[in-house]
């Protein structure tokens, strides 16, 4: 097997004085999806930001793509190709589409810019229709789009999602799944964090499961469905839906 | 009134409330990318007021080499400003930071009496007591200058923040930080170019306004809380708002001041300032036109 993309060994992490995820140690390799469930307040966006580095490491090491990574700051990890959609809305609702999908290549040159836009509205046409609207005027899920197209301007190589389903309609839900796979399809590795957990997990090479800032089990989506202890003890009435 | 004195004062009004524009706008700049309301803002004004009385009285050189000087100082001290002071207080810190631009204001008020002491100074250029004259409209041509200037700073940033990719990337992180993040903007790098921006402004407007008025340590101060309100009304962290907003308190100004009194003028002007406060919190012309 080739060496993993990202490679993260007994990480603690957290805010102010207290790390709030303990001894994550976790491989992903490329062209995977990964899917990270566990109950509210269980540290998984708290992992998410560590391995973007927006919070504070107290301990282990990141390997990204044969790099260490640990020590950077969020924006030289960044240019390295890891992106990162935060949970909720993360846009410039005062600027249209085309502006944001702009500044989502901030770190492009002008004509690459172009491009890469082209590139990114082939993969959500829908964003095409809207490319004058302002991006807090778009639909819920219309805006989890166009984040994830934001951050695909650069061609990440991993690309970390945070609960990209919330507060979605069931269509809206069904549109992004179906385009996270298509963004695989273009090469790109997925973390993501899903509450939406059987929708998730059908579209996923992995399955992690934290709780109480630790990863309690790793295996494959199918196994963890299927293990009625790991539903009940971890995933809640989640698992239902 | 006759047509002449009319457009007098439409002139009049038109030249302080550009320069008002400069000043809020800078404020307003500051304001939306660190939520923070920069108290020292009227001293950077007083600053450049007293380097332009320095440069172009003391060291005798030319009322634009003057202009120049003094907005590359301002630009490089706002920089600093950023670098020192203000990023310590940026997201969380917000009230912190406020408290901490009163104690600077304070700081550089009281330093400059103590070196330039209360004397109020006229800076004298190449221009000073030329007079333009237009259909029976007069403008000392300093006013005239410290009006264009105010319009090509202003539309240069406008062009900027529209069309160029720093200026969209302030935009942004004025809009929202986090997502800023996501998309590998700098927030610090950017605010820095900000926050020089504004204090270049503030700078600028000394500089045009040295040889209008009087240069003295105490001069940023009555001008400073005039574009707090007129940032207010135009809505805080709007940057073209402030800029209406300062036309308009410009216009009461003149016309106000020159048919009743100046007094009754700023007692508009806060007024307004109130009532928008109590009645359009977002501003006179609403959020969507924010940075
Ligand atoms: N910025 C912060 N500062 C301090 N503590 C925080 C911060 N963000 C989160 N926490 C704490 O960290 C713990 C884990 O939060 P985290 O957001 O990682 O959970 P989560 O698994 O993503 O939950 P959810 O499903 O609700 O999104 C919580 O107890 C939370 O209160
Ligand atoms: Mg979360």
């Amino acid at each position: 097997m080739s060496p993993p993309l990202l490679s993260v060994r007994d990480l603690s992490a957290g805010y102010g004085d207290e790390p709030i995820t303990y001894d994550i140690n976790l491989d992903v390799q490329s062209g995977t999806i990964t899917t990270i469930v566990g109950s509210n307040g269980a540290g998984k966006s708290t992992l998410l930001k560590a391995i973007y580095g927006l919070n504070r490491k107290f301990s282990g090491t990141i390997d990204f793509n044969g790099r260490n990574i640990e020590t950077l700051a969020s924006v030289a990890r960044f240019r390295l190709g890891l992106a990162f959609v935060p949970q909720g809305r993360c846009n410039f609702p005062l600027m249209s589409v085309r502006e944001n999908l702009r500044l989502g290549g901030y770190s492009l040159r002008a004509m690459e810019r172009e491009d890469a836009i082209e590139r990114v509205t082939e993969i959500f046409p829908i964003l095409r229709q809207r490319m004058s609207v302002l991006a807090g005027n778009l639909s819920g899920g219309e805006q989890q789009l166009l984040e994830m197209a934001m951050v695909l301007m650069i061609s990440p190589k991993l690309l970390l999602l945070d609960e990209p389903s919330i507060g979605l309609s069931p269509i809206n839900l069904s549109l992004v799944l179906e385009n996270i796979q298509r963004i695989r399809a273009q090469g790109v590795t997925i973390i993501m964090v899903e509450q939406n957990v059987r929708g998730a997990l059908a579209i996923s090479t992995d399955a992690i499961v934290m709780d109480l800032g630790r990863i309690v089990v790793t295996g494959s989506p199918q196994d963890i469905l299927q293990d009625e202890r790991i539903a009940a003890a971890y995933l809640g009435k989640r698992a239902a839906r | 009134m006759d047509a002449e004195f009319a457009l007098q004062l439409l002139v009049n009004g038109l030249t302080i409330g550009l320069i008002y524009a400069l000043v809020a706008s800078g404020l307003s700049l500051v304001f939306g990318i660190l939520n923070i309301v920069n108290f020292a803002h009227g001293e950077f004004y007083m600053l450049g007021a007293m380097l332009a009385y320095f440069v172009a009285g003391t060291l005798g050189m030319s009322y634009w080499v003057t202009v120049v000087v003094v907005v590359l100082a301002a630009g490089a001290i706002g920089a600093l400003l950023y670098d020192i002071l203000l990023q310590r207080f940026e997201g969380s810190n917000v009230e912190r930071g406020v408290l901490a631009t009163l104690g600077l204001s304070m700081v550089l008020q009281n330093g400059a009496i103590f070196l330039f002491s209360t004397t109020p100074r006229l800076t004298r250029t190449e221009y000073s007591f030329k007079i333009w004259e237009f259909a029976g409209v007069t403008l000392p041509l300093t006013r005239l200058f410290a009006a264009v200037l105010s319009v090509i700073a202003f539309a240069l940033t406008w062009w900027a923040l529209q069309a160029t990719q720093t200026g969209r990337a302030i935009r942004g992180v004025s809009q929202n930080r986090e997502a800023a993040l996501m998309v590998g903007i700098d927030p610090k790098r950017v605010s820095r170019i900000a926050v020089a921006a504004g204090i270049a402004f503030a700078g600028l407007a000394g500089a045009a306004l040295a040889p209008v008025y009087s240069v003295h340590p105490t001069m940023g101060f009555a001008f400073v809380f005039k574009a707090f309100a007129i940032v207010i009304i135009g809505g805080l962290g709007n940057f073209q708002g402030a800029a209406l907003a300062a036309l308009l308190v410009g216009m009461v100004e003149s016309f106000v001041g020159a048919l009743a009194s100046l007094v009754i003028a700023d007692a508009i002007t806060f007024a307004t300032m109130l009532l928008v406060l109590l009645m359009r919190p977002e501003g006179l012309f609403g959020r969507g036109v924010r940075l």
